[in-house]
């Protein structure tokens, strides 16, 4: 018996892609079960549609985790939250109602459009300049100008931004 | 610039979370499966206007009819069915040693609508069986009774009942083959056809309809194998067996379509319904029922073990091996065979003259 090949490319991406997913999902929620949860529902995602989504499936995965984990973001903030221990894994784990989560969140949401897909892609997944581009059907140039635009913006808002200096979350 | 935001705990998807995942993902295609609504229906939208109705009614009803009596009646919507689809190439044979036979192509396709299934088996052109009381090769059977006599020798023969016929001419493939944007195919090393002028390198290839077309027609295919040119030994039937891998290929990326995509529905449709011919009983309804279960199906491809062996007249023939009882079983049952102990590898190499989907 043969499986089909679609498939078998699939599962040859899965972990790639559920890393990716985990990892965006987490910068943003900062809580395992949710980033899990969040990684979970965009594999899926792919996987429903992996014909389209295969020529660029981690950009596309992460521009999808990224939107799920906006959206439990701006549930949590409709309603009060309430400190849970299982969201504290250990001494010095990222706190994920930390005063950088949020307002990460809250600039990536004021962002154009544009900017915050190339910011997401490029900062937050980590992705190449090519890999951007195929995925928002642009060219480099256009990506290296909207994350230019797009991190200026952070910079401003947030006067505790520096791409030269690594964040610290105890701080600003 | 965001690392002090990331998990300090390395994430590695466990078995709950593949299951979840995978289970989530099945859940979603079979609903946008099930969003559109029919090819009839999706081609409305695409339309927009009343005119498109009559349009698509035209067209469905353009199609070339055959009567095939010996089908069976076709199950309640929603069980699964079978599908003969043959495929013919019309044009005149220029090799003496190539039969006169025109339906090259047999492929059985075992569509599970509930299950969300396609199960494809190819059927050797050449495979030796009973036809109407005495031996011959299975693809015969329509030159001598039609598309009647090839489905009462599957039933007979493979116990394999089909409901539905669909008869395509190879340009279909081409047409086809365009619409859904080509297919990815892979061949285990660089071939050639100095006669048709196919060259291609190893590896996966993206093929058009034209180039499908080559493949298809490549009688004299070589391939570079360490530095030399070796001449398919099959020759012929090597054709045959990658116009049989082409066609599986179309059906399988038929069912990886976009059912959220009408455009490409309608695109495709439109190209397939020139080269078709369809038995009688299938309705236009009926064809929207199976074009809807095909789409988004998960697709499995069964081989039928095959042996050569010598008749007692001294002719070279082609039987079912040990096996075959068990894959036939498999596909009337949609269920995936237990591989045979100390079987063939289906993970072993790509032979070194087919074309595998990539």
């Amino acid at each position: 018996m043969i499986r089909r090949d679609a498939d078998a490319s699939f599962e040859r991406s899965f972990d790639d892609l559920a890393a990716v997913a985990y990892r965006v999902a987490y910068r943003l929620l900062g809580s395992r079960p949710d980033a899990e949860d969040v990684a979970q529902e965009a594999v899926a995602r792919a996987y429903a549609r992996w014909r389209q989504v295969r020529p660029h499936a981690e950009p596309w995965v992460a521009r999808v985790a990224t939107n799920l984990a906006l959206d439990q973001l701006r549930a949590r903030t409709r309603r009060p939250q309430v400190a849970d221990d299982r969201d504290r894994a250990a001494p010095g784990a990222a706190d994920p109602a930390s005063p950088d989560r949020l307002e990460l969140a809250r600039l990536l949401e004021v962002l154009p459009r544009r900017q915050r897909e190339v910011v997401v892609l490029r900062y937050l997944a980590d992705r190449s300049e090519a890999d951007t581009a195929s995925l928002l059907g642009t060219s480099v140039g256009s990506v290296k100008t909207h994350a230019h635009r797009g991190l200026a913006a952070l910079r401003t808002a947030w006067t505790g931004l520096d791409p030269d200096v690594r964040l610290d979350p105890g701080g600003s | 610039m965001f690392d002090d935001l990331d998990d300090p705990q390395p994430f590695r998807p466990d078995d709950a979370f593949r299951a979840g995942a995978r289970r989530r993902g099945r859940r979603l295609r079979r609903r946008r499966r099930l969003a559109a609504s029919g090819a009839t229906t999706v081609l409305l939208l695409v339309g927009g206007a009343v005119g498109a109705l009559a349009y698509v009614d035209h067209r469905v009803a353009s199609i070339d009819r055959v009567e095939v009596v010996q089908l069976s009646d076709p199950p309640p919507p929603g069980e699964p069915r079978t599908l003969l689809f043959v495929g013919v190439d019309t044009r005149p044979p220029d090799d003496p040693d190539v039969t006169g036979s025109r339906s090259d192509t047999i492929v059985l396709a075992r569509v599970d609508p509930g299950a969300d299934t396609l199960t494809v088996l190819p059927i050797p052109r050449d495979l030796q069986v009973p036809v109407d009381g005495a031996p011959a090769r299975i693809n015969q059977a329509i030159d001598r009774g039609g598309a009647d006599l090839l489905v009462r020798t599957i039933e007979d023969e493979l116990g394999i009942e089909v409901n539905h016929y669909v008869q395509a001419d190879v340009e279909g493939a081409v047409a086809v083959g365009d619409a859904v944007g080509g297919l990815d195919l892979a061949f285990a090393h660089p071939v050639r056809d100095t006669g048709t002028g196919l060259d291609l390198p190893a590896g996966c290839t993206h093929l058009d309809g034209g180039q499908l077309l080559a493949v298809a027609r490549s009688r004299h295919l070589q391939a570079l194998v360490d530095g030399a040119w070796r001449r398919d030994p099959a020759s012929d039937l090597g054709r045959i067996e990658r116009q049989q891998d082409i066609a599986v290929a179309l059906l399988a990326r038929l069912a990886e379509l976009d059912a959220g995509d009408p455009v490409a529905l309608a695109r495709t449709f439109d190209a397939a319904v020139d080269h078709l011919t369809i038995d009688a009983d299938t309705t236009a309804s009926r064809l929207e029922d199976l074009v809807r279960a095909v789409v988004g199906a998960e697709v499995t491809q069964l081989r039928l073990p095959v042996a050569d062996e010598t008749t007692p007249q001294g002719a070279q023939v082609l039987v079912a091996a040990p096996g075959s009882e068990a894959v036939l079983a498999a596909f009337r049952s949609g269920v995936a065979p237990a591989p045979e102990p100390g079987g063939p590898d289906p993970g072993a190499a790509t032979p070194t003259f087919s074309a595998e989907p990539c």
